[in-house]
């Protein structure tokens, strides 16, 4: 490509647009058509990362709210299950020792029962030798 | 005069290029930068979550545990009412039955 300047005499070049003007502006085109070239794809592979990594903050986002949600959850789950934990266990303890005297009762009255029925079968023998 | 306004004519045609150039250059870096920075607030994001539900597993497990003893002491009073309940019966009818041996005594 070959400017009309370049062939004209020294004198009636312009001082403005020297003569390695048109050469300049070929390759600076070329430059920018290479850049173009570069620029496209790189971009639109550029955007695509950056929508599918916002996808991803929204999503490990979404996932942190849920997790923290969860955990307050629990968090108050625990006071609740613990205060019923402790009415429970009192209660517990006191009708195991309940149920510990009432065995003891219970042997008790058994005893005495033994007791009667071999004092009552011993005066029956008796009787019954009086009676004889 | 009409080459001078070509030649004025590409020489805006070319700052207009290399200015385009430019523009589209900083928005390819800005572009890059903003993919730096929401790269790192999905990290950050990801490392907090996983954070906060090993600590959610740990209360979970505390949780079941308590659960579990509550379940438990529970079971425990409900079995000690009842066997509780079963022995007062039996002392009721052993108290009749010594009454009735001892009225029978001479």
């Amino acid at each position: 490509m070959s400017h009309p300047s370049v062939n004209l005499p020294r004198s009636r070049r312009s001082a403005f647009f020297p003569a390695f003007f048109p050469a300049f502006f070929t390759v600076i085109m070329l430059v920018f058509v290479l850049f173009l070239v570069w620029y496209v794809p790189s971009v639109s592979r550029r955007d695509f990362l950056l929508r599918d990594t916002q996808l991803s903050l929204e999503t490990n986002l979404g996932r942190e709210r849920k997790q923290q949600y969860e955990y307050d959850k629990v968090s108050a789950e625990i006071p609740v299950i613990r205060a019923e934990l402790d009415l429970v266990l009192p209660e517990t303890e006191a009708a195991q020792q309940e149920l510990e005297t009432l065995r003891e009762q219970k042997k008790k009255l058994k005893k005495e029962k033994k007791t009667l029925e071999k004092q009552l079968s011993g005066s029956g023998v008796e009787e019954d030798a009086a009676d004889e | 005069m009409s080459k001078k306004i070509m030649n004025l004519l590409l020489c805006l045609t070319l700052v207009a290029a290399l200015s385009l150039m430019c523009v589209l250059f900083l928005r390819y870096h800005s572009l890059g930068s903003e993919l730096t920075d929401l790269r790192a607030r999905v990290s950050t994001s990801i490392s907090a979550w996983k954070k906060t539900d090993a600590e959610k597993q740990e209360l979970q497990k505390e949780r079941d545990e308590l659960k579990d003893s509550l379940k438990e002491a529970r079971l425990s009073l409900a079995e000690a009412q009842d066997r509780a309940e079963s022995f007062r019966d039996d002392i009721k009818s052993l108290e009749q039955e010594i009454g009735e041996l001892k009225k029978k005594l001479p």
